[in-house]
This record gives structure tokens, C-alpha cells and sequence, in this order.
């Protein structure tokens, strides 16, 4: 063998390692960006499990209280946030009263003065999304209507040291009432429908609307830092990108006002 | 040579056939979400078609329905992720013989899914006590690479029901 025929080989042995290195590191790429999007895929289909059966439970009580409350409480709220925001305290994005759960952890103790309804709040707070729920309790001498119970159980669900805790568990300091981190990296947009009218940005009422539009992007950490980073850019490309970074579900829920039926 | 050329081919060979196989998974969620959105809707519109019915005693539910499938009412395309955007379109039945756009023509993304699909709807049982058909039920195939055909169609079937109620 002469020196022009090894250096020929050698070339030649180069340059098809060269397109094996790139075709084995882009398999490896795709493999792992669609392992994380099957991931993620997964965990958006359960949240929007989660989110359909509470509201398939959802109760409401629109009649007026008869304590001497004027009032209309409300009993379903829920508000759209922009996706550049960061929040520095929990924002409560969906909320209203469920059928109660046994599962439910009851802060309270006390058997007696529970009633068969929970308060549930889907909240976000430092760009996770969390579900609180928390039992509905009858107070001593009170006859409150089902939406002033409602909204004293808010200031829990939006507290900071709960959302925490349950963000990074430290030790003892497990929060005292059912809390649960559901993504870490979220963004859920919601649309209600009322026969006549549907709402995109926020909605606070004390009617069930007949249908819930839910639309859930999840990320992982290295999609997430890449939607940050383009976030304002309203450029085409940055557009499409951003079309194509994370796992976007959708679920369009009607709820049981409307007497939509379950059947298969 | 001979050996690394019939292992490139191998491999570029199972690749691809990865490849596909991850559209084919992709594309049977997509189908899953738009088909859970349309069956949802109906089963919205026939909870009204209820209360109308048992409201008006001079229209039944079927005469709903009759209607509907005559495209009278112009049902929203329900918001489902990654697919079109526009206002403009509509819930269509085909019947069996056409398909129906699930994107808006003018309005067409890069970053969208642009299926068809057809939907039709067939009396199933009638009941004694309704004096008629009170179950009917959607047939939803959805093609999900439009015009190329590049995948295989997915069927989806619902049942809707006439709960009846007095007026």
C-alpha cells in the first residue's frame, strides 16, 4: 500500500465517520425530543383528566342568599394570564365548587360541620401550575350562601408558603391542606361558553357556563428557556418556533348545567 | 465497502421507518383531541336540542337534528390545538360520499394540522315510549394528511340520546 492510497483511505474513513457521527447525533435528538414531547404529551392528558372531572362535579347555587346579604357571591371564576408574566405570588386561574372527595385532605378536623362540597382552585405561581382543594365547612350561627363560603377558602388557596412548600418539600413543612404541583412549566389558557356569549379572558359569575375550552402547553426546562427567550419576538420565524417548542393539548369540556351527556 | 454501505442503508432505512412511526403516534393523539372536541360540541347541542324540544312540543328533537345535518346552523369548528385558528370555519356533515375542510382555505400555517374529515349521522333505535328515533349515532373519519392520503384513516363513533322530559 502506498502513502496516496492510506491517505485516500484515511479520507475516505474520515468522511463517513463524519456522516455517521451526524446522522447518529440527530436520531439521537429526535429519540430524545420525542421521548420528552411523549412525556409531557402524557402528563398534559391527565391534567386535562383532572380539570374535566372536577368541573364534571362543578356545583352552583345562583339564588340569592337569605342571611340579609344583598350579595351574589360568585362560585366560578376563572382568568386567562399573560404567558410573559411572571407571578411573585400565586394568581388563582380557575376556580369554583365540586362535588366533596374523599381524598381531600380536611385542614379542619372536624366531621361535623363538613359539608359534601369542596372548594378547588387550579392556581399558577412561579410558572407552575398547582390544584388546591380545599372542604367547605358550615360556620357556627351562619347561614352563608354557597358563595360566600366560597370565597373566604380563596386567601388559602393563594397562599405563598403553601405553594412553596409544595414546590420544594422541606422536612417537616408538608402544607396542611391538599395541595398538588401538576406541571411545572405551564401555561393553561381557558374560553367559556354561554349559549349565547363566550369569554376569553376572565370570568367571574355564579353560573356554570355550558362549555370550557382548555388549552394546555407544557415544556420541559430547555423549551421553556427557549419560549422565554422569544416571547416578544413577533417575528415570522420566531412565530413558528415558538408553534413548535413544547406539547400543546386541547380539551373542550361542557359541564354538567348543560346536561351534557357522559355517554360514550 | 460493501458491509458499510449495507449498514448506511440500514440505518437511513430504520430512520425513516422511526420516523414515521412517531407521525403515526402524533397524528393518532390529534385525532383523538379533534374528535373528543366535535363529539363534546354535539353532545352540547344536543343537550339543547333537548330543552328546545321539551320546550316547544311542535318540534321534536329529531326535527333538530334533521336540521343540523342540513347545515342549517352554522356550528362552530371547536379550538383544537395546533389546528386552525379561524373563525371561519364551520362543523360540517358530509354525508358519506364527501369531506369536509377542518381549516380555513385563506388562513392556511406552516405550524398547523390541516386534516379533513367527514361526519354523518344515522337513526339507530326508536322507543316506544318517544314514539320514535331517540338515539342516533355520529360517524366521524378523519383523514389526517388532507390531500395526500399518506396516512391511514381513523374512524370515531358516538352515540347521542334523546332524554325525553316533560315539557
Amino acid at each position: 500500500m502506498t502513502m496516496i492510497e492510506l491517505v485516500a483511505a484515511l479520507a475516505l474513513f474520515v468522511v463517513i465517520l463524519g456522516i455517521l457521527t451526524a446522522v447518529m447525533d440527530t436520531a439521537t435528538n429526535l429519540w430524545s425530543g420525542s421521548r420528552s414531547q411523549g412525556r409531557e404529551q402524557v402528563a398534559a392528558e391527565n391534567i386535562a383528566d383532572l380539570i374535566a372531572d372536577d368541573l364534571y362535579q362543578a356545583v352552583t347555587d345562583p339564588i340569592p342568599p337569605t342571611n340579609g346579604i344583598s350579595a351574589i357571591y360568585n362560585t366560578f371564576v376563572f382568568q386567562n394570564i399573560p404567558s410573559n408574566t411572571v407571578q411573585s405570588a400565586p394568581v388563582i386561574l380557575l376556580a369554583f365548587p365540586r362535588a366533596a372527595s374523599p381524598r381531600t385532605l380536611d385542614p379542619d378536623h372536624d366531621p361535623t360541620t363538613r359539608l359534601a362540597l369542596d372548594a378547588v382552585f387550579y392556581t399558577t405561581y412561579a410558572n407552575a401550575l398547582f390544584r388546591v382543594a380545599i372542604p367547605v365547612h358550615t360556620r357556627a350561627n351562619r347561614s352563608d350562601s354557597l358563595g360566600e363560603w366560597f370565597e373566604s377558602y380563596a386567601p388559602a388557596a393563594a397562599n405563598v408558603s403553601y405553594h412553596d412548600e409544595a414546590l420544594i418539600p422541606a422536612g417537616n413543612n408538608t402544607p396542611d391542606l391538599s395541595i398538588t404541583v401538576l406541571a411545572e412549566r405551564a401555561i393553561p389558557t381557558f374560553i367559556a361558553y354561554f349559549p349565547t356569549q363566550s369569554y376569553g379572558d376572565q370570568l367571574h359569575t355564579n353560573t356554570l357556563p355550558n362549555m370550557l375550552d382548555l388549552s394546555l402547553h407544557l415544556f420541559n426546562a430547555e423549551d421553556w428557556n427557549t419560549y422565554q427567550s422569544i416571547i416578544s419576538d413577533t417575528a415570522a420565524a420566531a412565530n413558528l418556533k415558538r408553534a413548535h417548542l413544547g406539547t400543546l393539548i386541547s380539551r373542550r369540556i361542557t359541564l354538567p348545567q348543560a346536561g351534557g351527556s357522559r355517554l360514550p | 465497502m460493501l458491509a458499510i454501505g449495507l449498514g448506511l442503508i440500514a440505518i437511513f432505512g430504520l430512520g425513516r421507518l422511526g420516523l414515521q412511526n412517531v407521525k403515526e403516534t402524533q397524528t393518532d393523539e390529534r385525532c383523538v383531541q379533534m374528535a373528543d372536541a366535535i363529539f363534546e360540541t354535539l353532545r352540547e347541542y344536543n343537550t339543547r336540542f333537548v330543552e328546545a324540544a321539551r320546550a316547544d312540543t311542535d318540534k321534536s328533537w329529531t326535527y333538530y337534528w334533521n336540521q343540523t345535518t342540513k347545515n342549517e346552523f352554522n356550528i362552530p369548528f371547536p379550538p383544537v390545538a395546533n389546528m386552525s385558528r379561524s373563525d371561519n370555519v364551520f362543523l360540517l356533515f358530509t354525508g358519506t360520499e364527501h369531506l369536509a375542510l377542518a381549516y380555513d382555505v385563506n388562513a392556511i400555517y406552516l405550524s398547523d394540522w390541516n386534516p379533513r374529515y367527514m361526519l354523518y349521522l344515522k337513526d339507530k333505535y326508536d322507543s316506544r315510549v318517544a314514539n320514535g328515533i331517540n338515539l342516533k349515532q355520529i360517524t366521524l373519519v378523519i383523514y389526517p394528511d388532507g390531500d395526500t392520503y399518506s396516512s391511514e384513516y381513523r374512524i370515531f363513533h358516538t352515540t347521542l340520546t334523546d332524554t325525553g322530559g316533560l315539557p
